[in-house]
């Protein structure tokens, strides 16, 4: 029988996943909305998320890190046709098909955020913070290919929410009340790893830093 | 050198609108608009880089502010009927500029005058002045393109 609430996810991962979601949300709207002072905070605190995040996937627990939960093609594929079976999820942390989506979202994330760094609007009213850093025209290109990339990022959320109903509902396993509490009903194989609290404290330092640094337009 | 570009770039579109306006071809004046926008958008993109920056340079944003407003007055030359939307080439404009004519003279005025407002408070020293001064030129910037252009 599964043990009942095996720790699954730290709580840096779970509070950086959910506050993405609001720090995505929030730079949709107020991009839309046209309140580009909000737009630029929220990008630096998306910025700062999105550089805890791939710091953690270094050095965080074991279910945060990419070598865990990053398979080869061989072992993707052979992940990808047991979707059709109705049987209980066995992978502990990301499975390797959701470790991929994963890594395809951060990098939208990069590309979104790194673009609006360097992007000026139209009326050079509204300009990323490191805009000062190229041409106007580069800017422009910037910012055309900031708006258009978000379509991508909007895709890949919508098929990473599309997977969380399909595993729901036909598979049967509810996986987002693990994000939110941390534990799981599943048997871990070996027993997980994870990294302490100083540890979370230190990565958040130096992504703190980088994006202070950002902010300021990379002015020493 | 910036400012030296935005001199040849204003020649250029001025030039260009006089030879469209002799001309007449409405695609020719949709580029001379997009183009003189484009210069109006990197003038000002200067200023604010000027002003966000510790020490503005003050003979800079003179000649950015004096760019800026000889092209707001060639912008009277780019709205010609019939080089809006839909007559086979790209752009921004949109059909309310023609059919709402007089909303739309009202927010070119506005772009005129502080324009116009902006050059001569960039000529004097006060540096307070000249980014509330820019502050305000922004705002019609603004003021125009939320009813009259189409979004990037």
């Amino acid at each position: 029988m599964a043990a009942p609430g095996t720790r699954v996810w730290d709580a840096p991962t779970r509070i950086v996943h959910w506050l993405l979601v609001a720090g995505v949300a929030f730079s949709w709207w107020s991009a839309e909305a046209h309140h580009f002072d909000w737009h630029r905070i929220s990008g630096l605190f998306v910025l700062l998320l999105l550089l805890f995040r791939l710091i953690w996937g270094f050095v965080g627990s074991d279910t945060a890190r990419f070598s865990k939960f990053l398979r080869g093609p061989a072992a993707t594929w052979r992940y990808a046709r047991t979707l059709p079976d109705r049987a209980a999820e066995t992978a502990v942390g990301h499975n390797p098909l959701g470790g991929w989506s994963i890594v395809a979202m951060l990098l939208a994330l990069v590309a979104q955020v790194g673009l609006g760094l360097f992007a000026v609007d139209m009326d050079g009213l509204e300009s990323g913070p490191l805009s000062d850093l190229v041409s106007y025209e580069a800017g422009r290109q910037a910012a055309e290919i900031h708006e258009a990339a978000f379509n991508v990022l909007m895709a890949l959320i919508a098929l990473h929410v599309v997977a969380i109903l399909f595993y729901a509902v036909y598979k049967r396993r509810d996986l987002v009340r693990p994000m939110i509490t941390g534990r799981a009903r599943i048997d871990a194989a070996e027993p997980l790893r994870f990294s302490s609290a100083a540890r979370a404290l230190v990565a958040m330092a130096v992504a703190a830093t980088v994006t202070w640094f950002v902010a300021n337009g990379l002015k020493f | 050198m910036k400012f030296g570009a935005v001199y040849v770039a204003t020649a250029a579109i001025l030039l260009s609108g006089g030879a469209v306006a002799a001309t007449q071809s409405p695609k020719a004046v949709a580029h001379a608009r997009h183009e003189g926008m484009e210069a109006i958008g990197k003038a000002f993109t200067i200023v604010n880089k000027q002003l966000r920056s510790g020490s503005p340079n003050a003979a800079v944003v003179r000649t950015q502010a004096a760019a800026i407003n000889r092209l707001a007055i060639a912008s009277n030359g780019w709205f010609t009927p019939g080089s809006g939307p839909g007559q086979g080439f790209k752009t921004h404009a949109k059909a309310a500029i023609w059919t709402d004519a007089a909303g739309f003279r009202t927010a070119q005025q506005n772009f005129l005058t502080e324009a116009a407002k902006f050059d001569q408070v960039a000529r004097g020293g006060n540096i307070a002045a000249v980014a509330a001064q820019a502050k305000a030129l922004g705002g019609t910037c603004k003021g125009c393109h939320d009813k009259f252009a189409e979004e990037d």
